[in-house]
């Protein structure tokens, strides 16, 4: 199977501070592939790095098995789109604005839509839930809905791969099953690699084909999401005790925080 | 393009064309406004020239219509200046007046006036050197953070600019005699000196300017949505910021060395155009254009016919309607 991404020996440094060292892993061509790991381990670093946000400083990224640094912007954007985790709302663009903005590498410099970019739109806001918010103002909504219509404005940039940065963080229950379903059906039927962060250790346990688990900007983990959710590893790189058993809903390793009254004291 | 973007080619028809009607109307005002006392048929007629109206076809000619149309460039260019910094920098109140890059402008234009340099093209370059030079302070007082997380900048853009007026006002101090009278006159925005080849030559300044803010108004969309998420799209953050703020900053420092400094157009009319029109720049910025044009050459009918005697600078006018209109408009908004 070719990969969509591989990524070999990769290394990146903020002002001296290391936040990935030695990183290598390949994102096969139509998996859903899911980044995990403690606050600061390099996971949005890592995204960054994947969508050209920033440049490598050590290691190659190729993107289906070309150099990333060989892509010209728009062509790259046809390639992948990024749903980053938070985004200014400044000036008062409707939701169908936002969504068609997702043909930009596709069209001219003025990006003229024409009616086939209209009904990518339609279909994008419609997978994404937010088709009754087509004419409403962006800066009106709360964070879940923009949240769902960035994601539209992604599907609308019919990208080979998707990559998300925590697309679930701020949806409420419903639509944390409803956008993770809808990420399963385009790669399912679309054939669209999706990478995503996450905090969610039991939504990715259950819609992961792989998981890569960071920890301070090191490989600690990578494979199917029942190898890499071992409760041994876990506790080490998140450093908190965990339960970890099976899913009643199948095969699906599932990942239980436990409360600290519930801790043998070891001081007294 | 067959099928393209019928709804956004009909929108840039509409307000093209009434927005194209008002200049024109204003256009016509400002041609007739004057203290000859004849009507606008008459002027309209001398246009043409014919014998019985020698004087009015030279009035019109070399004075009004020079006038008219550095009014409407001046205008364009502030309204679409204002426009560009306001996508950048994700803020409605910014403009090139507001960050101190016309007072950068006019410390650079006073600096040639003393220096005894010719209008174009030795006060426009040391307009423009003013502008990049407040540039280069703004970016280094936003230095580390990105520029469009911007109320630092903005707040950086209000000291520069105070920081400009008391070199300004130094100076203006050093100028004696009756050039004193001509440079505070020209600061507060000053139309009365314009010639035809002036305007040819600010209109060849600034035209192209024009035409490449347009063709970056998309890109000024997606950067609306921050520059991660436009970068995702396809554009070139980093590239189009450096070209279009260059671009902002010459045709502004272009129109501060011809008119001076005249403020609350940029923010004014970008403002109250988004509000009537909604956010797409690819319709903003010919509306920007074509509106700031309009209101610039009213602007200037008023600064000559309400005085009794003689005129106001224009930058007054534009600066009483201006201020009071974007403090409605604020408050409406909330």
């Amino acid at each position: 199977m070719t990969s969509a991404i591989a990524v070999e020996n990769l290394g990146h440094a903020f002002d001296g501070r290391t936040v990935l060292a030695e990183l290598s892993f390949a994102v096969p061509a139509g998996c859903f592939f899911t980044i995990i790991g403690p606050n600061g381990s390099g996971k949005t670093t890592l995204l960054k790095l994947l969508v050209g946000l920033l440049r490598p400083q050590a290691g190659g990224i190729a993107v289906l098995e070309r150099a990333i640094g060989d892509y010209p912007a728009r062509q790259l954007a046809r390639t992948i789109a990024y749903v980053p985790q938070s985004v200014p709302a400044t000036f008062a663009f409707s939701v169908q604005q936002v969504v068609l903005m997702g043909r930009a590498p596709h069209l001219g410099l003025l990006g003229l839509e024409g009616a086939a970019d209209l009904e990518l739109a339609r279909e994008a806001m419609r997978l994404a839930d937010v088709a009754q918010l087509a004419n409403r103002r962006l800066d009106q909504l709360s964070g879940g809905e923009q949240q769902r219509v960035f994601i539209a404005r992604a599907i609308c940039q019919q990208p080979k791969i998707l990559l998300l940065d925590e697309p679930t963080a701020s949806l409420d229950l419903a639509h944390q099953v409803a956008v993770m379903d809808l990420m399963e059906r385009l790669k399912r039927d679309q054939g669209i690699t999706i990478v995503m962060v996450s905090h969610d250790l039991n939504l990715a346990a259950m819609y992961a084909d792989r998981l890569l688990l960071l920890d301070r900007g090191r490989l600690a983990g990578l494979g199917p999401p029942r190898e890499v959710l071992d409760f041994n590893l876990l506790e080490r790189v998140y450093g908190c005790t965990l339960l970890v058993d099976k899913s009643p809903l199948g095969e699906y390793s599932r990942v239980h925080l436990v409360p600290g009254r519930y801790l043998i004291s070891r001081s007294s | 393009m067959s099928g393209a973007a019928p709804h956004l080619t009909r929108r840039l028809l509409a307000v093209t064309l009434i927005l194209g009607g008002v200049l024109l109307a204003a256009a016509c005002l400002g041609l007739a406004a004057g203290s000859t006392g004849a009507g606008l048929g008459d002027v309209l007629r001398s246009l043409r020239g014919g014998e019985e109206y020698r004087l009015l076809h030279d009035i019109v000619w070399r004075l009004r219509l020079p006038r008219v149309l550095l009014a409407a460039l001046l205008g364009a260019t502030l309204s679409l200046g204002g426009m560009v910094f306001q996508a950048l920098l994700r803020n409605p109140l910014a403009e090139p007046y507001i960050l101190g890059v016309s007072g950068g402008s006019a410390i650079g234009a006073i600096v040639g006036i003393l220096l005894g340099l010719s209008r174009f093209p030795g006060v426009w370059l040391t307009a423009f050197a003013g502008s990049l030079a407040t540039l280069g302070v703004l970016f280094l007082m936003a230095a580390g953070r990105s520029f469009a997380r911007s109320n630092t900048l903005l707040l950086s853009g209000v000291m520069v600019n105070a920081f400009c007026a008391a070199v300004i006002m130094f100076l203006v101090s050093l100028a004696q005699d009756s050039r004193l009278h001509n440079i505070i006159f020209w600061l507060m925005g000053d139309l009365a000196a314009a010639t035809g080849d002036k305007v040819a030559a600010l209109a060849a300044t600034v035209l192209p300017c024009f035409a490449l803010i347009f063709l970056y108004s998309h890109s000024l969309n997606l950067m609306a949505l921050g520059s991660d998420m436009a970068h995702g799209m396809g554009v070139n953050v980093q590239r189009t910021t450096a070209l279009l703020l260059l671009v902002t900053s010459l045709m502004v420092s272009a129109t501060v060395s011809y008119c001076g400094l005249v403020g609350f157009v940029g923010l004014v009319m970008p403002h109250m155009l988004r509000l009537a029109l909604g956010p797409d720049h690819r319709v903003l910025a010919p509306a920007c254009i074509l509106g700031g044009a309009a209101f610039m050459v009213v602007c200037d009918v008023l600064a000559r016919t309400l005085p009794s005697q003689g005129e106001m600078p224009v930058g007054v006018i534009s600066a009483l309607v201006g201020a009071p209109l974007f403090v409605y408009l604020l408050r409406k908004e909330n």
